[in-house]
């Protein structure tokens, strides 16, 4: 996988977007979360060319901007993604769940290349990732509903209970 | 002669290939005490439960106050039932269970709660009225059973085995209960039980079901004259008696009395009719505890009609 | 036609909450929620997990729990009543069958309710200061009232049809337990079979549709055909309870019997 994500940056620099006839747009431009978060990432891909484009490869990528260790298997167990072929003029959604798994500032877009042929990559504008250290829950303020809840329901209970027996 | 409430037109009931009623039909009227008698299996539940529109007969069909069997929802308006083997929800009260069904058959909150008070007076069970349902004994049980039966003020009542279980007060009091039901308000009463002796009591007609057919019919003393051996009777005296009355009685012309050792009952045999014996036994000072006629009890007929009384 | 079902829902439930039942059944799902929030708000490897997280493993747990009792109470509505001998006194009213299914339902609903206001506090307290409380809520009023709707039609058909109570609560535990087991398996959606078979299984679809909007961050309408099957499900077991109700609620159970 880490391959693909090396190959697909070399491809990035050797073919320039221009060149391509496919356009790949991202939904917003910047995410603010914390980590654990899971940031959906959805990247509208059309066929701006005169042709039909044939089967697509769809690579979504994470870049650290801050020097942070980005394992992109650790965000998306599936960064890539098959497209059919589309037509002139046509799109398509892709999406991604990718889940925040370290602090830090990170840029994510989307790389869509031509399945098996070396024809010219399209990249999307990236999308600014700025993912701050993560909250704990505090396990002080769970605790009296936990017991509190089920105290009061139990002494429930056992008010119907004794009132059935009550009346008996 | 009181209206028709009745009327079963060969009403037949099938499950499967096995037939569980065929062809009875009868008609009953206002303030009657209808007896539905037969041996296990012969019928009886089956017959309630298509005249109270809970099985659909396969064939035949029936009116219930003038209203067609074809109309089940308003022929449960104008019926009452104890089911055989009902079952109470045991955590209402007498007067909840009671409040809900008068609900059920269309009174308003008030109202229901009323006639929940003053059934549960007319069955004796005010004071348990607030009382869980659980606590009830048997007895208690089927009084407020027939107390729900009446909660519609119905036209007609059906009781299955109103008396099964209970004790001799017991089926007593539910006995009376029926009496006065039918008799202060009218209301045409089906009675299916195997104590034979509360039908004499308290039917008017009775029906004899055997193997889902209707065997015999009419007042009780039509079913019982059917079999009747006016022969031969028992004449029951104080056991020191006993003596002096089977002499009084070999004096008579006519009359045979046959060895037994029973300390206080005299049975004999009469070719010219038994008043003549009674007689003589009374003239002669013996006081007579009880007096019968063998074969004209209901539960002769019964067994003779329905050979044994098991199907 | 059911003109009488809120006397009878209202009797049915009075019965299921002062006949002691349901306060029963509701404290047991105290507990569970109890526990399952201590636990992803204390135990380190699900705080590691993100509050999100445990407020989508909170909200889960109380909808499957919370149908679960609903089914259960369904299952027992008509062949506990044939067992108790206390069906037969209902039937020989002038009410509809449909009033008495009706109120049925009605009754084995207000568990639901119930079971959902009992996870109200628990979601808040895993939920706030990350603003997911009311969307959690809301989708746990919305996907389990659809779900607990299904399951107590479906739950009342197997009890009108069920030969015995026993029969009716296995085959309705046997059915939840077979709608529920393929939530536990992740890897589900990835594939094009598995996402078809997510999406069919109302249950699986409505935990996913919940599990994608509270915790992948979608948008309420971006995945709105998971709920097909939850609302076919629900239409389609209210439409067979109408049809079928009248027949098939009688006084003796087992298809084919009389």
């Amino acid at each position: 996988m880490r391959l693909v994500f090396i190959v697909s940056a070399l491809l990035l620099v050797l073919a320039p977007a221009a060149a391509a006839d496919v356009s790949v747009q991202v939904e917003r431009n910047r995410v603010d979360n914390s980590v654990g978060a899971f940031i959906n990432i959805r990247s509208t891909v059309t066929n701006t060319g005169a042709e039909s484009t044939g089967k697509l490869i769809a690579h979504l990528n994470v870049a650290s901007l801050n020097d942070v260790y980005v394992d992109l298997e650790d965000w998306t167990a599936q960064p890539t993604q098959s497209i059919d072929a589309l037509g002139p003029g046509e799109s398509t959604t892709v999406e991604w769940d990718v889940q925040a798994v370290n602090a830090g500032i990170f840029n994510v877009y989307t790389v869509v290349m031509p399945n098996g042929s070396g024809g010219p990559l399209a990249v999307s504008p990236p999308v600014h990732v700025e993912i701050a250290g993560r909250r704990t829950l505090s396990a002080g303020g769970a605790l009296p509903i936990a017991l509190i809840v089920p105290l009061l329901l139990g002494a429930a209970a056992y008010g119907v209970r004794r009132r059935i027996h009550a009346t008996s | 002669m009181p209206g028709v409430t009745l009327e079963a037109r060969e009403l037949s009931k099938w499950f499967g290939s096995r037939t569980a009623v065929e062809s009875v039909s009868f008609t009953a009227h206002e303030g009657e005490v209808i007896g539905l008698l037969g041996p296990n299996g012969a019928g009886k539940t089956t017959t309630i439960r298509m005249l109270s529109t809970v099985l659909p007969p396969t064939a035949g069909d029936f009116e219930v106050a003038g209203v067609p069997s074809s109309r089940p929802a308003d022929i449960r308006a104008r019926i009452g039932v104890l089911p055989e083997s009902s079952g109470y929800p045991g955590h209402q009260t007498g007067l909840e269970y009671l409040t809900y069904h008068a609900r059920l058959f269309g009174c308003s909150r008030d109202d229901a709660k009323r006639t929940a008070v003053r059934l549960l007076g007319q069955v004796g069970l005010t004071e348990r009225a607030n009382t869980r349902i659980a606590t009830y004994s048997r007895g208690m049980r089927q009084r407020l059973g027939i107390a729900r039966a009446l909660v519609n003020d119905p036209a007609v009542v059906f009781l299955d085995e109103p008396t099964l279980g209970l004790d001799p007060a017991g089926q007593k009091e539910i006995l009376t209960l029926v009496r006065t039901i039918a008799e202060a308000h009218g209301t045409t009463i089906v009675l299916s039980t195997h104590t034979l002796p509360e039908v004499e009591q308290v039917c008017s007609a009775v029906l004899i079901l055997d193997r889902g057919k209707v065997i015999s019919a009419g007042t009780v003393a039509d079913v019982t004259s059917a079999d009747a051996n006016r022969q031969s009777g028992r004449l029951r005296v104080p056991p020191g008696e006993v003596p002096r009355a089977k002499e009084v009685l070999a004096a008579v012309p006519g009359v045979t009395v046959t060895p037994d050792d029973r300390r206080d009952v005299v049975v004999l045999t009469a070719t010219d009719g038994m008043n003549k014996a009674l007689a003589a036994v009374l003239n002669a000072g013996i006081p007579v505890l009880s007096f019968e006629i063998e074969g004209t009890r209901l539960s002769d007929a019964f067994l003779a009609l329905t050979r044994g009384g098991a199907s | 036609m059911t003109a009488a079902a809120p006397i009878v829902a209202r009797q049915e439930s009075r019965d299921l909450w002062f006949g002691g039942r349901g306060p029963v059944l509701l404290f047991a799902y105290s507990v569970l929620l109890s526990v399952v929030t201590y636990l992803a708000a204390t135990n380190q490897i699900l705080n590691f997990l993100e509050q999100r997280e445990s407020v989508n493993l909170v909200v889960q747990i109380a909808v499957a729990v919370g149908v679960l009792l609903t089914l259960v109470v369904a299952a027992d509505a008509i062949s506990g009543e044939r067992e108790r001998g206390t069906l037969e006194s209902l039937l020989l009213t002038p009410i509809s069958r449909g009033s008495i299914v009706l109120g049925k339902v009605v009754a084995a609903m207000s568990l639901w309710g119930a079971a959902f206001l009992v996870s109200v506090p628990y979601v808040w307290v895993l939920g706030r200061g990350v603003a997911v409380v009311g969307k959690a809520l809301l989708l746990s009023l919305v996907i389990g009232t659809l779900l607990a709707l299904a399951m107590a039609a479906i739950g009342l058909l197997i009890s009108a049809l069920a030969s015995s109570n026993k029969v009716s609560l296995a085959v309705s535990l046997f059915l939840m337990l077979a709608l529920f087991a393929p939530t536990q398996l992740p890897a589900m959606p990835t594939s094009s079979v598995g996402d078809f078979l997510v999406r069919v299984n109302p249950v699986t679809a409505g935990m996913h549709y919940i599990q994608l909007v509270l915790l992948k961050g979608h948008t309420w309408t971006q995945d709105l055909t998971y709920l097909i099957s939850p609302v076919v499900a629900v239409a389609g077991a209210l439409v067979a309870l109408a049809v079928a109700g009248p027949r098939i609620v009688r006084l003796k159970g087992g298809v084919g019997s009389e």
